[in-house]
């Protein structure tokens, strides 16, 4: 759970020069509607995702993915070498079912492919936001 | 009393309230004459021409787009070998921006270079591509945006040039749809939708004049109908599009409505999952395109045929047992060929797991051949015309699409729709109850919402996931550089001066445009000097 009395905070973003907003669109309703927070990154590469979500102080990163994974891989390394891997990270996309272990072992937390119910998307962020953040906390108290 | 099962509200998939059963009764209003008429006669109801398919089966189109240029053109070779006609391609999302390969934007981003489309970056790769296929045996349609469109015809007739092929033999479809562009799949820094009505009217005015088989424009409202708007919506949304570009040549004064009537007489439209409204739709959309022509700008009747390429949705398909999509895909093509369409485009069971692979493609191509050749439906044209249902839902739909149109007029017209971000919003209500729907089990999807294997099995389906060609980028980029040592770089300049200057003037862009192809000037070249001349714009974020 994220920090009590504030509402989570998600960054959607889309790595790639794709326009199409049907799906971020989608999420972010049901996002809102849990109560969270939703800031939109578009046409965000990995670096500007990091930055944007340092700025924005989000909980959560959910990137839009179609195609390959490489802008994830260069997102994650740039999390870790910047001290946020408490960051949790998602993606949702045309994301093929061998690939989804792929990426799961690649640090995404939450992978969302198609046909997903967006109560399991909500239902996933709520229970892992935040939750590597306050044992970093208790860790250091 | 209680509801029997009878009673319970039954809608179409866009909402439209159903009765259990048709009667004489429902559609005592039409007039033979005056709403349905026969095949190929005013109002075109029952299809664009008298013996339809007899005559002429809709052509099979199978889009695609990945990888390196030399993938595409391997791709295009195999589709046009299995039947399938002719060059639609889709291009890579920086070809779409107008964008080189070592622009910053796109250097961020090589990797995916090459999945969802193939950059086309100067006349050299359009020369690949068709390489061994005679352009004027074809039939192109190229993928664009509404300022990418004229850079596409000038490097189509560039190669039409170099392979010897006469202007009056090229047949294509312009691929330059604002619905598309700036609504369903938007840019950043686009040229602003009024400015590019300019090049759109530019490239219409150059066909008349030259390129009698070719249709320059095409409303296409299947991309803004994949994000969940209604049947009525995605037919008065191409047509108010429509009625900007018609404005903006009139007003030109230099043709009449009937010198240009042939070639802006298509639309690109959805098969989407409701069998019959699909079918209504399409029917309505013919008869609707000509009594708006005729009312609002009295065009002469018999040239008012509306053509049909339609898509079957991919936003259909699941991707939860995806085989199961075969199903989904025969059974929209059916629609598309009961609906009278020219040309379909067959959607691939793998595409909610990737781009289509050949196996994929090939049963697309196949589907529609066994409904051509197997099914007998091609025999008789609009063989449901009659049909109490099919006549009151065509009403329907047109009557929808009507209102809708004038909510648009009443925003100020479509390009005022469309800058003030009123579309937007408008499809967002659309997109959000279509979502709503779905995830209320309202909206049922064998397999993923409903009937869902919940044995707690993985999905034991199994096939190789198509991945396009991920050296795709780095390939562009050296072929980028080679081609800027390679040419000659003051003709370059002076060809992109010329464009430059003529943009600034009223002129005609195409010749310009047709000089810069053969001078192998780059998209990110052509596309720099657009967005300098023009003004940019970027769609409303609504997130």
């Amino acid at each position: 759970m994220a920090k009590k009395g504030k509402p989570i905070k998600v960054l959607l973003a889309k790595a790639s020069l794709d326009g199409h907003w049907r799906g971020p669109i989608v999420v972010s309703m049901a996002l809102r509607d849990a109560g969270m927070e939703v800031v939109y990154g578009r046409q965000l590469n990995p670096a500007e995702i990091a930055e944007t979500a340092i700025q924005e102080d989000v909980d959560v990163i959910g990137l839009n993915v179609c195609g390959r994974y490489d802008a994830i891989a260069e997102l994650i390394r740039i999390l870790k070498e910047r001290h946020l891997a408490d960051k949790l990270v998602v993606a949702g996309g045309t994301i093929p079912p061998a690939d989804i272990k792929l990426l799961r072992g690649m640090g995404v937390a939450g992978v969302f492919p198609p046909g997903s119910p967006l109560d399991a998307i909500v239902k996933f962020i709520q229970e892992n936001a935040g939750q590597d953040r306050k044992k970093t906390r208790a860790d250091k108290e | 009393m209680e509801t029997t099962k009878a009673e319970k509200e039954f809608k179409t998939a866009s909402g439209i309230p159903i009765k259990p059963v048709y009667t004489p009764d429902d559609v005592d209003d039409i007039d033979y004459d005056r709403d349905l008429g026969p095949p190929g006669n005013p109002p075109f109801t029952r299809g664009p021409y008298p013996n339809m398919y007899r005559d002429r089966l809709w052509r099979i189109r199978q889009l695609s787009g990945f990888g390196s240029v030399e993938d595409q053109h391997e791709r295009t070779k195999l589709a046009m070998k299995a039947g399938g006609e002719g060059v639609t391609l889709l291009t890579d999302f920086s070809t779409y921006c107008m964008l080189d390969m070592d622009d910053p934007k796109v250097l961020a981003r090589l990797p995916d270079v090459g999945q969802n489309g193939a950059p086309i970056n100067s006349l050299r790769d359009w020369e690949t591509l068709f390489d061994g296929i005679p352009v004027d045996k074809s039939y192109t349609a190229v993928l664009g945006t509404p300022q990418m469109s004229p850079w596409n015809v000038a490097c189509w007739l560039a190669i039409a040039d170099e392979q010897g092929a006469s202007y009056n033999k090229l047949a294509g479809t312009g691929q330059n749809c604002f619905n598309t562009a700036y609504v369903a799949a938007p840019h950043a820094d686009e040229v602003k939708p009024s400015s590019a009505l300019r090049l759109v009217g530019d490239i219409i005015e150059y066909s008349v004049a030259h390129l009698p088989h070719f249709s320059p424009v095409c409303y296409s409202g299947y991309n803004i109908r994949e994000c969940g708007i209604t049947a009525w919506e995605e037919v008065a949304t191409c047509f108010a599009n429509a009625i900007a570009i018609i404005d903006e040549v009139l007003n030109r004064g230099r043709l009449s409505i009937d010198d240009f009537v042939k070639g802006i007489s298509t639309i690109h439209l959805s098969a989407d999952r409701d069998f019959f409204e699909e079918i209504a739709k399409l029917r309505a959309a013919r008869r609707m395109w000509c009594r708006l022509l005729q009312e609002k700008y009295g065009a002469k009747a018999e040239r008012l045929n509306l053509r049909m390429h339609v898509h079957t949705a991919g936003s259909a398909l699941a991707y939860q047992e995806p085989l199961n999509n075969i199903a989904r895909v025969s059974y929209q093509v059916l629609a598309l060929a009961l609906g009278g369409a020219q040309s379909q485009n067959a959607s691939s069971y793998d595409e909610a797991w990737c781009a289509p692979s050949e196996e994929a493609a090939l049963i697309s191509i196949r589907t529609g051949q066994i409904h051509q050749f197997e099914s007998g439906v091609t025999s008789v044209a609009d063989p449901l015309g009659g049909s109490y249902f099919v006549e009151w839902l065509t009403n329907e739909v047109e009557k929808r699409a009507w209102d809708f149109l004038k909510r648009i007029d009443a925003q100020g017209g479509y390009i005022a729709a469309l800058e003030s971000g009123w579309l937007h919003r408008e499809f967002l209500k659309s997109m959000v109850d279509s979502e709503r729907k779905f995830q209320t089990g309202e909206k049922k999807m064998v397999g993923v919402n409903f009937l869902r294997k919940d044995d707690g099995k993985e999905d034991t389906t199994s096939f190789a996931s198509f991945k396009g060609n991920p050296k795709a980028g780095e390939i562009a980029l050296a072929s980028l550089y080679k081609l800027r040592k390679e040419r000659d770089n003051a003709r370059v300049k002076a060809a992109l001066e010329e464009l430059r200057d003529v943009c600034r003037s009223k002129e005609n862009v195409i010749p310009a445009l047709k000089k810069a192809a053969e001078a192998y000037c780059t998209i990110g070249e052509v596309g720099k000097v657009f967005r300098e001349v023009f003004p940019v714009w970027n769609s409303p974020y609504l997130l």
